[in-house]
């Protein structure tokens, strides 16, 4: 087993910003829990549950323009600035797990079906996944119940365990993560040291994600009442698809004056009312309830079915922002005692 | 070649721009740093010209249109004025210099007047600056940087409900009453649904809860974690509710005044609505921050100095009538940052606001929650043209910011829920109380006490103060 | 790798102004390249760059057999389409694409063919009409039926006019019956109705519609009445896009995302579909 010591840790991050490489990880800004870039070992605080931001702005940042156009005339010239080559390499160093799966979640979108989006895609390659697994929950986790535990590897190239000695364990998951600790050997040794016990938060015994994605596969229960009985006090900020690790929902926009400007990329939100509206001025989900429907089932619906992957890794956030208590988990539990009560499983909708 | 201020000039047809015309037919000569835009009235000049015309690269903006009295639409310029107090107290607060924003009167034959006024505007602004502050807020900031973090900074408390072993807050002794109400109104079909405060299933929290059997009343409670607006769910926006039938509310005085506001504005008839007025004796501002009891450091920033713990305009008021705490007594915390804020320079305040709206994510939380925020299609929403950029860069943050706030002048009643919501914990509460006091100063006018007054935007007075024009 | 957002910039070799606020545009790729290599199956899309105002979702409206240009049809409505109508021959627009899916020519072989279209929906499905005349003999007869709320808003009046001329295309066109103004030499009336006076056999044939929701609804009903299935019923489908990739999560009917298992659908799929359009 592979060992990275409390001192060797900090004097590895020391050597990757040494030859500028990105560390990003969890650090206090304003008092606050947050994942940052550090520019020194030192600023890295390990003790916080999770930091605010999900990880993914470093994978999927809030805005990015993907090309510049300069209108001459009749004629456009373009420049391509989502090209390769531009992103630092980057270590997310001290990702939760449930972080981590998010980012597999990303990937399953982004590097889909043959089209890559290449300004994920770039970052994606440069990016190493250091998942720390964790050692204490908040009352929001709950990556047990979504599959997940503190210390699952899905999304990670690299996992540390704490040692009951205050070290690292390290156990690669990847050839990336092999490869980090190839290039970096110096600072990790052999040894053996009993593993601190991580702290799953207690798994949601009413709650299963495959009665849940049986009841979602059903159109009929499209219209259920539960819907609105849940989310009619949703007021689509939009707030908990900025916090989502997996919410990948993004805008692309012209910005810039009469004669020169950018496409950018933006976040965007399925909880906001005109996400879906067409210029007609109709709108497929005029609703608050439809529109949380949307993400509901985007979650434990169409990111399993059409992408093959989690699209709720239990991090909890949504929980945590939403400033009128709408609990996603609390309809977990909704949703799987009614598939208990209807459990009728129908193949997807259209084959 | 040196630099020479740009200055867009909003003129109305009618006198200003033939003034200048008259300046031009008489060969009057003045500096060429204006560009005229013309608008049929001073009236239609939205605050969001002015913003734009600094998104877009301006030094500054000169506003001119007819005298009082001399409008060819009889008062548009004397509406336009009463938004320009308003705007101006506004970029005054957020650090916009005010030599950057010139306002005046300039008739058809006052060519010389125009003409000296712009060579005056040239120089007064050529002395300042460029405005580089606003331009170059463009493609800086964290958020814009591709890959950086926006860096949200959260409330102290990170956890949503409170902690098993911190006890929890109890009922206000009027509870039984109000569910007797509430199961009442239900039962004799007088509403269809009441909208109050409830815990919620798996947290320790308090929630909205819609009432719509008679058997659930006992769902309903009151307590000092109650501090949500609920009135927010009245307008048209929240179709799920409307759907549900006529709403009786649960409101403390407070959002009552929101409530009277959304009646003044004919957003809601007071026939539609049965009020449920509770008394109140202060709630806390975050619920997370409950440790047992309501310390006064905890309570809402619109709890000190509150006048309206006793209900009015309610159908129904449960409760005793409460008066004013000690903890209740002012001046705020919000009022002596706002003060401090005004003695700083508009250099420092700009800072203050520039570092703060830098760290907006253009969630749009503020408006969702905003019961005042109603329109079908927020200006944000509107793309033809893009009024409000998406991309969440400091310069869209800032101007969004001053969007939102002057289209609550002299209407917000500072719930504070707009503060309260923001992921990147803005001090919205410092701007929309700072347009209170301008509201108060200059029309004697405070939002949300009187349903049948005309709200400050919507009138004007031949008196309004003007020294600050031309 | 190619940045999947980066548009080919096209020429607009043509417009022509359709309706009050309708155009088409003959776009030809600047690059000879990708002029040489384009090609398009019929129902498949693209989006327009218009160069400061961002894109729109258009159907690839000309012959998948024409080389080198393709032709674009669009209502201004919006920002983009505002933008687009402000453009004239010689400027420059942008093209992504083609993206979706197709209707299938192979299955419609040697079969009668019925068009079924309304409004601004007849560009949509014009592709597939070219592509059987212009191998005519591959498939079996033709019946174009194209209604408009009034003789302004008909597009595409010059095509029609060829159509009618061609002996081997039955084409009928009709217009509410508030719609008419003097000369209209078609039918009047709503177009289901009209469907069912023409009475088009269900035997050996196949429907390809597109036009507002509101004529779907009643058409799909009438075409029943007549024993069409479900399964001979294809349609094409839009919903708000932004990438055209199966990203940016805003087509989706639930579980489908228009812009990659659409646009083209049978109405027996959609009659399976989550009721989210």
């Amino acid at each position: 087993m592979k060992l990275l010591t409390r001192q060797h840790l900090d004097r590895w991050v020391e050597a990757m910003l040494a030859e500028k490489v990105r560390v990003v990880g969890p650090v206090t800004r304003a008092g606050q829990p947050v994942y940052a870039p550090v520019d020194r070992a030192s600023a890295l605080d390990f003790s916080q549950v999770i930091g605010r931001n999900s990880i993914k702005d470093f994978l999927f940042p809030q805005t990015e323009p993907v090309m510049l156009y300069t209108i001459k005339k009749s004629s456009v010239e373009m420049k391509d600035v989502g090209g390769a080559g531009q992103w630092p390499d980057t270590v997310l160093l001290g990702s939760r797990a449930c972080d981590a799966a998010g980012i597999a979640a990303l990937r399953s979108v982004f590097v889909w079906q043959g089209e890559d989006d290449p300004l994920f895609l770039d970052r994606y390659e440069r990016t190493t996944v250091v998942t720390l697994a964790c050692a204490r929950g908040d009352r929001s986790c709950f990556c047990t119940s979504v599959g997940l535990a503190p210390d699952a590897t899905e999304g990670s190239d690299l996992l540390l365990r704490e040692t009951v000695a205050g070290n690292f364990a390290v156990e690669p998951v990847t050839d990336k993560g092999e490869k980090l600790v190839a290039r970096w050997a110096s600072h990790f040794e052999e040894g053996s040291e009993s593993f601190r016990p991580v702290v799953p938060p207690p798994v949601i015994e009413t709650s299963d994600v495959e009665k849940i994605l049986a009841w979602l596969s059903d159109p009929s229960h499209y219209q259920d009442a539960v819907w609105a009985e849940h989310a009619a006090k949703c007021l689509g900020c939009g707030a908990c698809t900025y916090v989502c690790p997996t919410c990948h929902c993004f805008d692309l926009t012209d910005e810039g004056g009469a004669f020169q400007g950018e496409r950018r990329k933006n976040w965007d939100a399925c909880q906001f009312d005109h996400f879906a509206a067409h210029a007609s001025g109709h709108n497929p989900r005029s609703l608050q309830s439809q529109r949380w429907r949307n993400r509901f089932m985007c979650k434990f619906h169409f990111y399993p079915t059409k992408f093959s992957a989690k699209g709720c890794v239990g991090c909890g956030r949504c929980i945590r922002v939403c400033y009128v208590g709408l609990d996603i988990a609390e309809m977990m539990e909704k949703v799987s005692g009614l598939a208990e009560a209807n459990p009728r499983h129908q193949p997807s909708a259209i084959s | 070649m040196s630099w020479e201020p740009k200055i867009v000039a909003f003129v109305c047809n009618w006198c200003t721009y033939a003034g200048a015309d008259l300046a031009g037919v008489t060969r009057t000569q003045y500096r060429p740093n204006v560009r005229l835009i013309r608008v049929p009235c001073t009236g239609r000049v939205d605050p969001l010209f002015i913003i734009k015309a600094f998104e877009q690269g301006a030094d500054g903006v000169l506003i001119s249109g007819c005298h009082p009295g001399d409008c060819h639409y009889i008062s548009g310029n004397l509406h336009a004025k009463r938004r320009w107090i308003f705007f101006k107290g506004l970029t005054d607060f957020v650090g916009i210099e005010p030599e950057r924003i010139q306002y005046a009167w300039v008739s058809a034959s006052e060519a010389n007047k125009w003409a000296k006024m712009v060579d005056q505007a040239t120089e007064t602004i050529r002395g300042l600056g460029p405005f580089t502050k606003y331009h170059a807020l463009k493609g800086t900031g964290t958020a814009a940087n591709g890959g950086a973090c926006p860096l949200l900074v959260w409330s102290e408390a990170w956890q949503p409900g409170i902690p098993d072993e911190v006890p929890l807050p109890e009922d206000a002794p009027f509870v039984p009453a109000l569910r007797e109400k509430a199961r009442e109104l239900l039962e004799k079909g007088e509403v269809k649904v009441v909208i109050g405060y409830g815990w919620a299933k798996r947290q320790r929290r308090i929630v909205p809860v819609f009432i719509t059997e008679p058997g659930d009343v006992s769902r309903l409670v009151f307590n000092p974690l109650c501090v949500n607006n609920l009135s927010v769910y009245l307008p048209r926006k929240q179709g799920d509710i409307a759907k549900l039938g006529k709403p009786a509310i649960v409101a403390k005085g407070c959002d009552i005044k929101t409530i009277t506001v959304l009646l003044q504005e004919e957003q809601i008839g007071r026939d539609g609505i049965v009020i449920l007025g509770v008394s109140c004796s202060g709630v806390i501002y975050r619920q997370e921050l409950w440790a047992g009891k309501a310390a006064p450091d905890l309570l809402a920033p619109k709890c000190i100095g509150c006048d309206v713990q006793t209900p009015r305009l309610a159908d129904h008021v449960v409760g005793e009538p409460v008066a004013r705490s000690v903890e209740q007594q002012g001046p705020s915390e919000v009022q002596r940052q706002i003060e401090a804020l005004d003695r700083k320079s508009p250099g420092e305040r700009w800072d203050f606001w520039a570092e703060h709206f830098d760290r907006c994510i253009k969630c749009y939380a503020c408006s969702q929650v905003c019961p005042l925020c109603y329109c079908d299609r927020c200006i944000t929403e509107k793309n033809n043209p893009q009024w409000v950029e998406t991309s969440a860069h400091p310069q869209g943050n800032f101007s969004w910011n001053l969007v939102r706030a002057i289209h609550l002048a002299g209407r917000c009643t500072y719930c504070g829920e707009c503060d309260r919501v923001c992921p990147a914990n803005i001090p919205l509460n410092l701007i929309n109380r700072k347009l209170a006091v301008v509201s108060e100063e200059a029309f004697d006018y405070r939002s949300g006490y009187d349903e049948k007054a005309h709200p400050p935007m919507v009138v004007y007075h031949p008196d309004d103060k003007e020294n600050f024009i031309r | 790798m190619r940045n999947l957002y980066l548009p080919y910039l096209a020429t607009i070799k043509t417009s022509v102004q359709e309706t009050v606020d309708t155009w088409t545009f003959e776009l030809e790729f600047q690059d000879q390249a990708v002029r040489d290599s384009f090609s398009f199956q019929p129902g498949q899309f693209g989006l327009i760059s218009a160069f400061g105002a961002g894109e729109s979702t258009l159907t690839l409206a000309s012959s998948s057999f024409r080389q080198r240009s393709l032709d674009i049809t669009f209502r201004k409505i919006g920002r983009v389409t505002g933008a687009l109508a402000s453009l004239n021959q010689g400027d420059t627009v942008g093209f992504r694409g083609p993206y979706g899916n197709r209707f299938p020519m192979e299955l419609f072989k040697g079969k009668n063919l019925l068009f079924i279209s309304g409004g601004i929906g007849l560009p949509a499905v014009t592709s597939v009409l070219y592509d059987c005349l212009e191998q005519r003999g591959d498939y079996g007869a033709i019946t174009i039926l194209y209604g408009a709320r009034s003789t302004r808003d008909l597009v595409y009046q010059r095509q029609i006019a060829e159509w009618e001329r061609r002996s081997d295309v039955n084409m009928v066109k009709t217009v509410d019956p508030w719609g008419v103004t003097e000369g209209w030499d078609g039918m009047v009336g709503l177009l289901p109705a009209v469907l069912e006076k023409i009475n088009p056999s269900p035997e050996n044939a196949y429907v390809i519609m597109c036009g507002p929701p509101i004529m779907i609804k009643f058409t799909l009903q009438s075409l029943e009445k007549l024993g069409f299935t479900p399964e001979q019923i294809y349609l094409t489908l839009e919903n708000k896009m932004k990438c055209g990739l199966g990203k940016c999560g805003r087509c989706n009917v639930g579980d489908l995302y228009i812009c990659k298992e659409g646009p083209v659908y049978t109405a027996a799929q959609t009659r399976r579909m989550y009721p989210d359009f």
